[in-house]
């Protein structure tokens, strides 16, 4: 081979080389497995936020390459015009445009919105998670290969919290939720507790603030103990899509409230709350994302998932407020807190 | 130059410059845009015999390209250069116009000749254009013929068919997809896999020398990015690190030691003061090594700024090729690039980053005072050896004296310090002496060398164009790459693997130094068979770093050894700091065989030395 012959048999070696690179790479690239999770809270939201940090907290730890992305329906922060089912159709484009090999619905507008839609499919893998309602009602089940987390309203320490507080005597309680898919799911876990010694005396669940301010400072007065279910989501008023501010009616319901309103969620009480007992919502994404990389591993092993209820829980607890309410709590709710980064002076 | 003839009468105006400049060796090679200006400031002369070109001392004012005649170099600085000569192919002379102030030797007509003349205007306004021609044409001072084109553009050089380079791109066009079937198949995770394939491209290009040694690293870090391996920032962090700002620092107060013409002067101060003696020239030429290496990180930089020493010294001495003293000479310059690079942690810019696998407060002790004093006995030994081994394998030189009176004038051309090597003196000796006193003022070396690259650019010595083009960032791209891919890698958890698989191997060290160093001796040998020396080690450095760690060896010493032991070569594609001499055609004026048994005899000195330095070690209490 003379030295001409060569130097063009180097330079397509070299245009080889350079051409299978790229093309291997974009290859497996395209391969390679993508993950796609859905809130319909938005970014900024507290609970939402706090999910992607557990979900991040798990990706940090594997290294498994995959493309993880993350949308958000923004239910919580939409003006008066927005479109919820413009909105819809646009995520489900992007999903069908990404094609994830798994989907990870975010609570249970999610799952009603959107996750539901793709029971059955073969390439894609649903996985849902902070579900207050029983999967059967989107139609889920793991015969249908649907696996995910069931999100309780933590009752069972709130009952164990009123025991502390009450001293022994029976508390008579008084729940509040709003009139959305989460708060009827909460709502129907609270009804469906067994509360011991304690008496729930009222419940209700409003459409909106107005509604809202009106049970607080009416039925709910008759209560020792207020219950206060998820707020992320308030309507502002009766008509229209824009709703409070969190901070707004958690402030609002610990100023205004007369028994001592216990939250179930942990931003309550870092909005200006006394006390909340919640399941840890970077629980549900880690725990989340942990079966979509399960699943990953072993696509063809699906019984190898089994849906599982979070049971951990968090105590949160704002110690001016209760100070000023006169509730003393065991120094063991107080350093749970603690050790949970939860307690504020 | 003295008086320009007269070329009226010549009748060679319509000639073109062109065939002449493509037969010419050096500049034949120019890229065709950088040959398309030079020719259009070239003019024709033509000089009766007994006239002077120029003469010795006169401004440099042009370069004459020599196409028929015959002339004669007056005082003589080269044997070559001392015959008269009828060039057969053009002559380059006077290219002490590419970058001295003024000629160096009478150049005289003993025919008529007719040459070509470029200005000096215009050979150095190729200089941005044709990085490394300057410094092309002043080695060139002399010779009656040049070294190939050392600036021949990558692409092209890329492409120059050769067996070894098409088997090269051959095995990187298989060896990564190889690499992943095999370990997938031998059931390595996914990403282990896509790592080590891409890992393998990496070691190929570098083995086979495909493209310049900065670039394997830097497209394995891409590749990483492209498929998401690994977060950015995990990928890039060496780029955000504080050895960063202490690599570029150092690689900048090396440029200006040479830029500002400090280390030449400083040389021409040795070769005046010591005795005018073979063996003290050397000895010249290694203290000059053991000043460029406290300033100067890297031994292919240091190998850059002696060789001109080297070549002055050679050319003043009239040393015939291929004889004794010759080859000694230059295995003195090569000792003085290499022989300290372990002899403090600056020495060498990869103990910096291997430096940064310790804790901060280990670093920061480990890197002054206790290094000097802990490699001292290491160092005195190499040098000792190194002379008796240039006794042993070179034997007898002959006499050969210096000239001078050249020196002199030389010396007296460079007049007092200027202010730009008054101020990188001063930064230089405020670095050394923050580096060597680390412990006592706890001031971080990326801190002090940060502190003095400020200084040079606020005081203006560092220009903004001496940033952009003197410091070696590829060197510094080299490095940090390399070190990212090494951090990629600890992110997989593939180094834990690897020197857990490796732990489980030696446990015959059982805590005992002398295991220990042959452990590692054998370890970077086998590394380095694939890897050049930065990469070999920082991952010689990761595999055996935690085996010190469980065998509580002292990690200082672990980093000696790794350091030590890198700079130890068989074959030439190991060491590129051979290969820059090669480059600028030592093969054909030393006797190859002897520098290679010195050589040899030196990788035995280290290992010799390092052994030697436990009882000191012991004694300072670290073995």
């Amino acid at each position: 081979m003379n030295s001409s012959t060569k130097a063009r048999a180097t330079w397509l070696m070299i245009v080889g080389f350079l051409v299978s690179t790229l093309l291997l790479l974009t290859l497996f690239n395209s391969a390679k497995p993508r993950i796609l999770v859905v809130h319909s809270l938005s970014k900024e939201s507290s609970w939402a936020s706090a999910v992607d940090v557990g979900i991040s907290r798990v990706l940090s730890t594997h290294r498994l390459p995959a493309t993880v992305t993350r949308e958000y329906l923004n239910l919580d922060i939409l003006s008066e015009e927005a479109d919820l089912e413009r909105m819809v159709k646009e995520v489900r484009r992007k999903i069908k445009a990404m094609d994830p090999h798994v989907l990870v619905a975010v609570d249970d507008e999610t799952n009603h919105l959107l996750g539901r839609h793709y029971v059955d499919q073969n390439r894609m893998q649903l996985v849902y998670t902070g579900l207050m309602h029983e999967p059967g009602r989107y139609g889920y089940s793991e015969d249908r290969g649907v696996f995910g987390i069931r999100e309780p309203v933590p009752l069972a320490p709130i009952t164990a919290l009123l025991d502390e507080i009450g001293r022994g005597e029976p508390l008579r309680i008084a729940v509040v939720g709003i009139d959305d898919l989460t708060g009827t799911a909460e709502m129907k876990q609270v009804l469906g507790h067994d509360w011991g010694r304690h008496r729930l005396v009222s419940h209700a669940v409003v459409p909106h603030f107005e509604a809202w301010q009106q049970y607080v400072q009416g039925p709910a007065t008759q209560a020792d103990v207020l219950l206060v279910l998820t707020i992320d989501k308030v309507p502002a008023s009766a008509v229209g899509m824009v709703m409070a501010r969190e901070s707004d009616v958690t402030l609002w319901t610990e100023t205004h409230s007369a028994p001592l309103p216990i939250g179930v969620r942990h931003s309550f009480v870092q909005m200006g709350g006394g006390l909340a007992a919640s399941v840890p919502p970077d629980e549900l994404g880690g725990l989340a994302i942990q079966m979509a990389f399960e699943h990953l591993a072993k696509p063809h092993a699906q019984q190898a998932l089994k849906s599982v209820t979070a049971t951990a829980f968090d105590i949160s607890i704002r110690q001016s407020i209760l100070r000023k309410r006169q509730v003393q709590l065991s120094e063991i709710y107080v350093q749970a807190a603690r050790a949970a980064g939860h307690l504020y002076p | 130059m003295t008086e320009r003839p007269d070329h009226s009468e010549t009748g060679l105006k319509t000639r073109s410059p062109l065939s002449d400049v493509r037969a010419h060796d050096l500049l034949g090679g120019l890229p065709s845009p950088a040959l398309s200006r030079l020719l259009a400031s070239m003019e024709e002369c033509v000089w009766s015999p007994g006239e002077e070109l120029f003469r010795l001392g006169e401004p440099a004012s042009a370069m004459l390209l020599i196409v028929e005649g015959t002339v004669e170099s007056l005082p003589a600085i080269n044997p070559v250069a001392d015959l008269a000569f009828d060039a057969p192919r053009p002559l380059l002379t006077g290219q002490e116009a590419a970058g001295l102030p003024t000629y160096e030797s009478t150049v005289r007509a003993v025919t008529t000749v007719r040459a070509w003349r470029l200005p000096r205007q215009a050979v150095r306004a190729l200089r941005a254009q044709v990085p490394g021609l300057e410094a092309a044409l002043v080695r060139s001072i002399g010779q009656a013929s040049q070294a190939p084109t050392p600036w021949q553009d990558d692409a092209a050089k890329a492409a120059t068919g050769s067996n070894k380079r098409l088997i090269g791109w051959g095995m990187a066009l298989c060896v990564p997809p190889a690499l992943y079937a095999s370990t997938q198949a031998l059931g390595l995770s996914l990403q282990a896999s896509v790592f080590l394939a891409i890992f393998g491209m990496v070691i190929t290009l570098w083995v086979f020398s495909l493209v310049d040694d900065y670039i394997p690293p830097l497209a394995g870090l891409i590749c990483i990015l492209f498929v998401g391996l690994a977060p950015p920032s995990v990928v890039l962090t060496s780029f955000a690190s504080p050895g960063l700002v202490t690599l570029i620092s150092v690689f900048a107060m090396a440029a200006m030691l040479s830029g500002s013409g400090l280390s030449n002067r400083v040389l021409l101060w040795l070769l005046l003061r010591l005795p005018d003696r073979s063996s003290w020239r050397q000895l010249s030429l290694l203290l000059y090594g053991l000043l460029l290496s406290f300033g100067t990180p890297s031994g292919n930089n240091r190998m850059a700024l002696m060789m001109p020493a080297f070549d002055d010294m050679a050319r003043g001495l009239r040393l015939p090729e291929r004889s004794a003293a010759m080859t000694a000479l230059f295995i003195a310059t090569y000792g003085g690039a290499m022989l300290f690079s372990s002899t403090l942690a600056t020495s060498k810019s990869v103990t910096i980053s291997v430096l940064g696998f310790l804790p901060l407060h280990l670093q920061d002790y480990y890197a002054g005072m206790f290094w000097m004093g802990a490699a001292a006995l290491f160092t005195v030994g190499v040098v000792v050896l190194h002379m008796l081994g240039v006794r042993w394998w070179v034997g007898p030189q002959g006499q050969s004296t210096v000239n001078r009176l050249i020196l002199h004038e030389r010396m007296q051309l460079l007049g007092p310090l200027s202010l730009a090597e008054k101020c990188t003196a001063v930064v230089f000796v405020m670095f050394l002496l923050g580096s060597l006193t680390t412990s006592i003022h706890h001031v971080p070396q990326s801190g002090l060398a940060g502190a003095v690259l400020v200084g040079l650019l606020v005081c203006g010595v560092m220009t903004k164009m001496d940033f952009q083009k003197s410091i070696d960032w590829p060197m510094i791209v080299f490095l940090i790459s390399t070190d990212c891919l090494i951090k990629v890698m600890g992110y997989l958890g593939l180094n834990h693997d690897l020197s857990r698989a490796l732990g489980e191997h030696v446990t015959f060290v059982d805590g005992n130094v002398l295991v220990f160093l042959g452990l590692t001796l054998g370890v970077v040998l086998l590394i380095r068979l694939l890897l050049p020396i930065p990469a070999g080690m920082l991952l010689s450095a990761v595999v055996l770093l935690p085996v010190a760690q469980v065998e509580g060896i002292s990690p200082w010493i672990c980093i000696f050894a790794i350091g030590v032991f890198s700079d130890i070569w068989f074959f030439k594609y190991q060491n590129s700091i051979y290969g820059i001499a090669l480059n600028a055609g030592v093969a054909a004026r030393i006797e190859e065989s002897v520098f290679l048994r010195h050589n040899l005899w030196m990788n035995g000195a280290r290992v010799l030395m390092v052994f030697l330095s436990v009882p000191l070690w012991g004694w300072m209490g670290i073995a």
